[in-house]
């Protein structure tokens, strides 16, 4: 009686283990990564995918994965590296805490660099990321938690994620780039402008 | 001459039948027994029959159950275990249903008792042989899953399970852990722009199944093995 009280148990554990809300966090050819507008030093990764093997310079980029039931609050819940494959990050299965499966939540990914610190909540700018030198982010969308065995891909059908628009040919025909991971000006390069800008102002003036 | 002829007829009958003893007959036919050991205490096991029984059914395959054992199909018109589950009675001595199982199909064994071995015998499938699971021949592309496992009796890295099935970019093999009762988290792509797959040290061994998710279109899987 006990043998078989204690194996109903097991078996109820695996099964709710079964019903929590998963997703694959991931990305297929027409939801790549690329490269929008670099830094001098890396002008030959614009247009690129992002991938393993082409960094910019000194920087390793990594994918974030938030989640949450609003697109307004959305929780930092995994965060993978990216692969050999131009485009795309290390596929991740991932259990989203508090959600169950069948819950429709949002999503977006954000690319940043590796040593800074990714916020606990979504902002959707690079300046939410301090330290970040690249940034991108992927569009807001609509995904329906997976109940069973398998973690959903979030490019697939249980999700809204539209295809990206920027043509990437050159890794197959029809690829597809949906989020644009570009330079982003560092604060002394703002200042260094605003003295430049200032200094033009007093020039004028004194003339 | 009669005598004659009779001696000739008996020469070439001779010459026959020892030109027939001289060439050996092969039989193609590969028969064996494959064991593999389910973890019990009512966890999940990834699992398949490798070898084509005479009696494909799971009453013949699992005749020898442990009470409360259970069987998962897994249905990939909905992308989730089959509403139909196959359960043993120690009581009744039987399941309290049947399906066949053929080789190519992996299912969830729930072990209800302890660790045991279940043997699987039959004959290696040889030629052309399409894979079929629950609800036909089709392996589901556009990011769905499939649960399948090799028709063949071999084990080592997972792309020798999947002779035979052409993969598309973004195709992915994912295999059960059992201790953590979930997918693993090693996982493995296929690029068609690098023309391979990312990870190929995963390892199916035989009578092991395992999911793989299409990515592309819809696909029939052909696998033409041959015992060399």
């Amino acid at each position: 009686m006990k043998k078989l009280i204690l194996t109903v148990t097991a078996s109820l554990a695996c099964v709710a283990a079964f019903a929590q809300g998963k997703v694959g966090f991931q990305n297929d050819s027409v939801h790549l990564a690329y490269y929008g507008s670099t830094l001098g030093s890396d002008a030959a990764l614009a247009g690129q995918g992002v991938d393993s093997a082409h960094m910019p310079t000194g920087v390793t980029l990594v994918a974030d994965l938030y989640a949450g039931t609003s697109s307004s609050a959305l929780s930092l819940v995994s965060t993978t590296t990216f692969s050999a494959v131009p485009g795309k990050w290390n596929a991740a299965s991932v259990t989203v805490p508090g959600a169950g499966g069948g819950t429709t939540v949002f999503l977006v990914t954000q690319i940043r660099n590796q040593a800074s610190v990714a916020p606990a909540a979504f902002v959707g700018t690079p300046q939410s990321v301090p330290g970040t030198v690249y940034y991108g982010a992927s569009s807001i969308f609509s995904f329906t938690l997976g109940s069973g065995v398998t973690y959903p891909v979030m490019w697939g059908t249980s999700g809204t994620w539209a295809a990206g628009t920027a043509a990437l040919d050159q890794y197959g025909a029809g690829s597809k780039g949906a989020i644009a991971v570009s330079a982003i000006p560092e604060p002394a390069s703002f200042a260094l402008a605003g003295l430049g800008i200032a200094a033009l102002t007093i020039l004028r003036r004194r003339k | 001459m009669r005598t004659k002829t009779l001696l000739c007829a008996a020469a070439l009958a001779a010459g026959v039948a020892t030109s027939m003893a001289q060439s050996n007959v092969y039989s193609l036919n590969v028969v064996g027994y494959v064991n593999v050991t389910t973890t019990g205490g009512g966890n999940f096991n990834l699992i398949a029959n490798p070898l084509n029984n005479t009696n494909n059914s799971i009453t013949n395959l699992f005749s020898v159950a442990q009470d409360g054992d259970q069987i998962y199909r897994w249905n990939k018109g909905v992308q989730d275990l089959d509403g139909t589950i196959y359960t043993y009675s120690t009581f009744l001595a039987k399941w309290d249903g049947n399906f066949t199982l053929l080789p190519g199909e992996s299912v969830f064994y729930l072990n209800a008792g302890g660790n045991r071995t279940n043997t699987f015998v039959g004959e290696v499938i040889q030629g052309p042989y399409t894979n079929s699971t629950l609800g036909g021949t089709t392996i589901l592309g556009g990011g769905n899953f499939n649960m399948v496992a090799s028709s063949a009796p071999i084990g080592g890295s997972f792309t020798n399970s999947t002779v035979g099935l052409p993969p598309s970019d973004g195709d992915q093999v994912y295999t059960w852990n059992v201790g953590a009762q979930d997918l693993d988290g090693n996982i493995a792509t296929y690029s068609s722009f690098l023309a391979k797959w990312d990870n190929t040290a995963i390892a199916v061994a035989p009578a092991i199944g395992f999911f793989y998710l299409g990515a592309g279109g819809n696909l029939t899987w052909v696998r033409n093995f041959t015992v060399q």
